[in-house]
C-alpha cells in the first residue's frame, strides 16, 4: 500500500491533543522498552525518538483496543491481531488514565457513533431531524442540502475555482 | 516511517461504513513523472472517514494507496486528458505533490469534491460538537418548559440551533484544511459566545463527560442555574481561546482566501 510519508510527517507536526515522553515497547518478540515522544494528532498516534524531528512511526487508531496494563501502563492492539500489542508505560496512574481516555475518543469511528447518538437523542427530544438512517455523514449531507440555500453553499461560491475551460 | 499497515488495510476492507466510493482516474503511482500525462489509470476509490483508499478494482482485496485527508484542500483542476472531470487534493507541505484525480462526469466530480472537502477529523469533531450543543439546548428548553416559573428564555434557545449548525458546517467544508481554520473562518466575530463550540478546544462536554464515565448528554438535572454554570464555564473558556486565536492568526486567514 502506497502512501506519502511527507504527508504523514506534515500531519505529525500539527498541534497534538496529547503529547508526552512515554516508555514504548513494540509488538515484536524480544522488544525492549524505549523512551519515545508520543503524540496524538487526530486519529493517528505518532512516536518519535526523543532527539529527532521526524517520527519513527505512526499508528492509525481505527478498530483498535486500548487496555490497561500493570503497572500504570496501557497497550494498543488492533482487531485483526489482538495478540500483537504496542505497550506504553506512563509516569503515573493519572497520566495513564488521561492517555487511555484520549485514545479511546480519538477514532473517526468513535466520532461517527457520537454523531449518530446525538442525532437520535435530538430526534427523540424534538421529533425533528428525522432524516435517513445512514452511517452518519450521509445523513449530514442530506441535512446540509436542506439547511444551506444553494446560493450559500461553498460549492457555488468563489471558494472554488471554476473548471478551467468551462464557460 | 513505519505505519501499522496491516491494521490500516484491514480497516479499509472492514464492513465499517464508507462515506463515498467510485471509480476515478489517477495519475499517481510508482515512477510517474512529476507532471501527470497520458490517460492515467482507472481505480476504485473508497473514502472512509479521513482516509481515501484506492483499489485495483471494486473487488480488490488489498488497497493500492492511501491518502490521509488532513491539512489538505480539494480544488478543481485540469486533467491531461480532455473530457475528464478532474480535481486535485493539495497539501500545504514542502515537496508534496497534489494528487490529481478525475471523475467520469460533472456530478461525480462534484460529489467527490464535496465528500473529500469535509472528510477531515476536525470537521467531524465540529459537527459532533454542534449536535451536542443542540441537544443541550433542546434539553434546556424542555426543562424550562416544564418549569414554567422560569420566565427568562436563554438567548440560545432551540429554534436558533439549526442556523448555527448550518453556518458552522458551511465554514467547515469551505475550508477543509484542518480544524484550526474553522475558527478563523469566523473572523467577523459576530457569532454569539455559544457558537464558540465550533472551536477546536478539545474539552467539549462529550470529552469531559465521557472522560468521567458519565452520560455524554448533560448533567442529570433540570435546574437552570446548575446547567448554566456547568456549560457557562466551558463557553467562557472556549470564547477566550477563540478570541486569542482570532487575534493571533489573521495572516493565515488571508492565505486561505487565495484562489
Amino acid at each position: 500500500m502506497r502512501y506519502n510519508e511527507k504527508e504523514l510527517q506534515a500531519l505529525s507536526r500539527q498541534p497534538a491533543e496529547l503529547a508526552a515522553e512515554l516508555g514504548m515497547r513494540g509488538p515484536k518478540k524480544g522488544s525492549v522498552v524505549k523512551r519515545r515522544l508520543v503524540k496524538l494528532v487526530v486519529n493517528f498516534l505518532f512516536y518519535f525518538r526523543t532527539d529527532e524531528a521526524e517520527p519513527v512511526g505512526a499508528l492509525l487508531l481505527e478498530h483498535c483496543r486500548i487496555t490497561q496494563e500493570e503497572p500504570s501502563g496501557f497497550s494498543i492492539s488492533f482487531i485483526e491481531d489482538p495478540e500483537r500489542k504496542y505497550h506504553f508505560e506512563c509516569c503515573s496512574e493519572e497520566q495513564c488514565q488521561e492517555w487511555m481516555g484520549a485514545l479511546r475518543r480519538a477514532s473517526y469511528e468513535f466520532m461517527r457513533r457520537s454523531l449518530i447518538f446525538y442525532r437520535n437523542e435530538i430526534q427523540k427530544m424534538t421529533g425533528k431531524v428525522g432524516m435517513g438512517h445512514g452511517s452518519g455523514r450521509g445523513w449530514l449531507v442530506a441535512w446540509l442540502t436542506l439547511c444551506c440555500p444553494p446560493h450559500r453553499t461553498p460549492w457555488s461560491s468563489s471558494a472554488y475555482r471554476k473548471r478551467p475551460g468551462s464557460s | 516511517m513505519k505505519l501499522n499497515e496491516r491494521s490500516v488495510a484491514h480497516y479499509a476492507l472492514s464492513n465499517s461504513p464508507a462515506d463515498h466510493m467510485g471509480f476515478l482516474r489517477t495519475w499517481g503511482g510508482p515512477g510517474t513523472p512529476p507532471t501527470p500525462s497520458g490517460t492515467g489509470r482507472r481505480c476504485w476509490f473508497v473514502l472512509k472517514g479521513n482516509l481515501l483508499f484506492s483499489f485495483e478494482s471494486r473487488e480488490g482485496r488489498a488497497p493500492l494507496g492511501l491518502v490521509v485527508l488532513e491539512g489538505c484542500t480539494v480544488e478543481l483542476a485540469e486533467a491531461p486528458v480532455p473530457e475528464e472531470f478532474a480535481f486535485a487534493i493539495c497539501f500545504d507541505a514542502p515537496g508534496v505533490r497534489p494528487h490529481l484525480l478525475a471523475a467520469d462526469g460533472p456530478a461525480a466530480q462534484e460529489a467527490w469534491v464535496k465528500a473529500l472537502s469535509r472528510a477531515s477529523f476536525g470537521y467531524m469533531r465540529l459537527v459532533v460538537r454542534e449536535l451536542e450543543s443542540q441537544l443541550h439546548d433542546a434539553r434546556q428548553s424542555l426543562a424550562l418548559h416544564r418549569h414554567s416559573s422560569w420566565k427568562a428564555i436563554p438567548s440560545r434557545c432551540k429554534p436558533q440551533a439549526p442556523d448555527h449548525l448550518s453556518r458552522g458546517l458551511e465554514n467547515g467544508y469551505a475550508l477543509s484544511r484542518d480544524c484550526s481554520s474553522i475558527g478563523l473562518a469566523e473572523e467577523g466575530g459576530s457569532r454569539p459566545a455559544g457558537s464558540g463550540l465550533a472551536e477546536c478546544e478539545l474539552q467539549g462536554p462529550t470529552n469531559l463527560l465521557l472522560g468521567r464515565g458519565q452520560s455524554p448528554v448533560s448533567p442529570e438535572t433540570s435546574c437552570f442555574s446548575t446547567l448554566h454554570d456547568w456549560y457557562g464555564q466551558e463557553i467562557l473558556k472556549l470564547r477566550q481561546g477563540w478570541l486569542q486565536r482570532a487575534r493571533g492568526s489573521q495572516p493565515e486567514c488571508e492565505e486561505q482566501d487565495r484562489p
